[in-house]
């Protein structure tokens, strides 16, 4: 990714390019939403709805249409599906989890990896669909990186090569594939995550085929 | 190289710490603890490390002693142990207070080596950015080794305060059992620790006088909740500061009650979230004494109460008779028909935080125009601007913001025009950080970079020591801010300048640049190796997300060898196998942590 003359980060993806200033507007949208962009003069977005959901143009409805078909893609549009999702900056605007918690109502869930001794919390309403959340789940655990299968998404720990199951846990209490359910459902149904290792996944609900053509 | 001289100013928690502070609070209420204000009486033995003076500089170093205990300031303190070897053990002998500004700057052993009879401790860990999510799970700044070190070498300790370290629960312990006088606890930015952690504390810590508990990230399963309110002593206690806001989870009431009402000397108290309006109204009650209170939600919670919704005329009277408050925040729900219950203490208000209140004008217009001692004021932009002249009009002390001193402000777009004027006006700014949070957003009036806006700050802002940059930058900003910041000793950049010259103009022109933090700008090896007169200057150096590559910091590296040089980061290195996506480096007398994680590297 190169560096244009007006000294664009080196992480602004080209695939989003030509967007300029409404790449970076941070809406209230919600992805597949679409509606209507922000032009250059509009009003004053609220501080708290800007840092309460951050997404950027990649979460919206244009990317959500490439993603329902990811199942039959190859890596190259992998790494084009995470720089996009990468539109969506890290730590960007700069503030604090306790004050972008206390803006909002939380869909905080914990996320826990099988063998590490920490849990960590990730927003999964700050996400617009699995792409970014895997995209996040990568940054948190920097040693990981996502593995794409024709049904799902791994974690893979390059250092040993194990590979991990993002796991997650519904309301009914049952533990389940992230991945299997709408975005939406998924946000509302899941009160925690786990990186489970895929040699103990294997008893895991199985999958509806047709489910991968719902992912958001 | 000494041990830190860091230059940051001093935040509110911080500033607590001057050892002045800590003497004048020591001679108020009951309880033991050795007195830090009168530290001859309580000399410990002197460790002698190499040959001992002769008698005269014997009777020399005594007296030295005896002048030095009045030296506070840490930077005097580490000037004066510069002096000489007599100088250097004296001043050491006196310190009371160590500031470990980087943890990893030093280690346990050498540091409690040298300083013998430090009654207080603080320490921070890792970098400010790791609050934006951009150092991963697991990096380090434990605190375990410190006081596993502490708990044998100052068994007199009586205050530590942590930064952004990971605490556990069997830290939290040990430290409890350990410190017979201990008094002082405060947590910033922290995480590995939970209730049982802190019921360590409140149950053994009997001497405790300060428990304040800010923006940690305090994990807790669900099943493993422990009621640490309950575990306070029941008899009356010395408490004089609780902070718990950032305990995400419920609180026994009835035993948060019953502590208030048995500490006589309690002065400030900020609750979290789950305190409703109508329990905060009877902790008031019970502590009328209150300087600062935190109010949690400031709204009913219906399940909670079970009692029927709090009139606001009885709020009113509460805070009518909590005559000493000069510090309100909280305001976590704030239900706007309970806001004006605050009018009779405003005009004692020096600070007032409504930052997690969506507060229109309307609703603060009658709160602000009453508090004309208001010193520090903190509010979201749903006041607009008619609510920022409204606070304009009345708050003297920020009135045409001449006496300003610090500025936070994000907004989505800027014009120079602006910031020029705020510079104009505010000449007596000692922080300004402005977040346009649009990336790379140019003056939305006519189009240009942001250069000459902050290039005005630094020019007028003489005493400017701590500047956070944004929108659409070139390298001309560096260029202003190395020209004139001389001073700046904190830099936060994102997303900012052209090319390697914007970091060579930084690196060489502020001398006094302490910490330097840069995210996804595009600065490379070149840039960075303009820096190597400079380093051992400095506290740290991050970027991430900037043209680094591996080369680069291995010449740093190699080049310095007191330097720390740690790179990590993403994993995705297909197309440039040499890139550095994160870099953290730092002056350290110990040379590579032994607790590397295996995402990172030591170069």
């Amino acid at each position: 990714m190169s560096t244009t003359e007006t000294g664009c980060s080196s992480t602004e993806p080209e695939v989003t390019g030509g967007l300029g200033y409404d790449e970076t507007e941070l809406t209230l949208s919600l992805p597949g939403a679409g509606g209507s962009r922000p032009s250059e003069t509009d009003r004053k977005r609220g501080f708290a709805e800007t840092v309460g959901l951050n997404l950027g143009a990649a979460s919206r409805g244009e990317d959500c249409g490439a993603r329902s078909s990811d199942s039959s893609d190859g890596p190259v549009s992998s790494a084009l599906k995470l720089s996009a999702a990468k539109a969506q900056v890290v730590g960007w605007p700069p503030v604090r989890s306790f004050r972008r918690n206390a803006l909002r109502s939380c869909t905080y869930v914990k996320v826990a990896v099988d063998g590490a001794p920490y849990l960590r919390k990730v927003d999964l309403e700050a996400h617009g669909g699995y792409e970014q959340l895997l995209v996040a789940l990568e940054e948190m655990f920097s040693c990981f990186t996502v593995r794409y299968y024709p049904d799902e998404r791994r974690l893979v720990d390059p250092v040993n090569g194990t590979e991990y199951v993002p796991t997650y846990e519904d309301k009914d209490g049952d533990w389940m594939l992230v991945g299997d359910v709408p975005w939406k459902m998924f946000v509302a149904s899941c009160k925690r995550l786990r990186l489970m290792k895929s040699s103990d996944a294997i008893n895991l609900a199985t999958r509806m085929p047709q489910a991968c053509t719902n992912n958001k | 190289m000494t041990e830190d001289c860091d230059g940051e100013e001093q935040d509110e928690e911080t500033r607590r710490w001057s050892p002045g502070q800590g003497s004048s609070s020591s001679s108020r209420g009951g309880g033991s603890g050795a007195s830090a204000s009168s530290p001859l009486k309580t000399r410990c033995v002197r460790g002698r490390v190499d040959q001992p003076p002769p008698f005269s500089g014997l009777v020399l170093e005594n007296v030295l002693e005896n002048v030095l205990q009045f030296l506070a300031c840490r930077r005097d303190r580490n000037a004066a142990s510069l002096v000489c070897r007599s100088w250097y053990r004296a001043e050491a002998r006196t310190r009371l207070e160590l500031f470990i500004g980087n943890c990893y700057a030093v280690s346990p052993a050498r540091a409690l080596g040298r300083f013998r009879c430090a009654r207080a401790l603080v320490l921070k860990g890792r970098p400010r950015f790791a609050d934006f999510n951009l150092v991963p799970v697991g990096w380090g700044a434990r605190f375990s080794p410190w006081v596993a070190s502490m708990a044998v070498a100052y068994p007199w300790l009586e205050r530590v305060c942590l930064k952004r370290m990971t605490v556990t629960d069997a830290d939290l312990a040990l430290l409890a059992r350990s410190f017979s006088s201990f008094r002082d606890l405060t947590l910033i930015c922290c995480d590995g620790f939970g209730t049982p952690g802190l019921a360590a504390v409140a149950e053994l810590c009997r001497n405790l006088r300060v428990l304040d508990l800010i923006e940690n990230d305090v994990e807790d399963e669900d099943e493993e909740v422990v009621d640490w309110i309950s575990r306070f002593p029941e008899t009356a206690t010395c408490l004089e500061s609780l902070s718990f806001e950032c305990v995400n989870c419920p609180v026994n009431f009835a035993a948060l009650e019953a502590l208030v009402a048995r500490s006589p000397s309690l002065r400030r108290l900020r609750v979290n979230q789950h305190v409703s309006v109508g329990q905060l109204r009877c902790l008031m009650v019970r502590a009328p004494q209150l300087t600062h209170l935190g109010t949690g939600s400031f709204e009913t919670v219906p399940a909670a109460d079970g009692a029927a919704e709090l009139d606001v005329a009885e709020l009113e009277s509460a805070f009518v008779a909590s005559k000493s408050l000069v510090c309100l925040s909280g305001f976590r729900m704030v239900a706007p028909e309970y806001l004006p219950a605050i009018y009779p203490v405003c005009a004692g208000l020096v600070s007032l935080n409504l930052s997690y209140a969506t507060t229109t004008a309307e609703q603060l217009k009658p709160v602000i125009l009453q508090c004309h001692n208001l010193r520090t004021f903190w509010v979201l932009d749903t006041v607009g601007d008619e609510g920022l002249r409204a606070v304009a009009k009345t708050c003297k002390h920020l009135q045409g913001c001449q006496r300003l001193r610090s500025i936070l402000y994000f907004c989505q777009r800027m014009t120079n025009a602006a910031v020029v004027t705020m510079s104009k006006n505010c000449q007596d700014l000692v922080v300004f950080r402005l977040c346009i949070m649009g990336r790379h957003r140019p003056d939305h009036i006519t189009g240009e970079p942001m250069d000459e806006g902050f290039g005005a700050i630094v020019m007028n802002c003489k005493k400017l020591t701590r500047l956070a940059v944004s929108g659409l930058l070139t390298d001309k900003v560096f260029e202003y801010i190395a020209k004139y910041g001389k001073l700046v000793r904190t830099l936060s950049v994102a997303f900012a300048g052209n090319s390697d010259l914007s970091l060579r103009y930084v690196l060489e022109g502020c001398h006094k640049l302490q910490k330097l933090e840069i995210r996804d700008s595009p600065f490379g090896d070149a840039g960075l190796l303009s820096g190597i007169h400079h380093y051992y200057n400095m506290r740290f150096l991050w970027m991430n997300s900037c043209k680094l590559s591996l080369r680069g910091c291995k010449e740093v590296a190699q080049r310095l060898p007191r330097l720390v040089v740690e790179v990590f980061g993403d994993q995705n290195k297909d197309l440039d196998s040499d890139a550095v996506e994160k870099l953290y480096l730092y002056r350290s007398l110990v040379g590579p942590r032994d607790d590397v994680p295996s995402f990172v590297k030591i170069l």
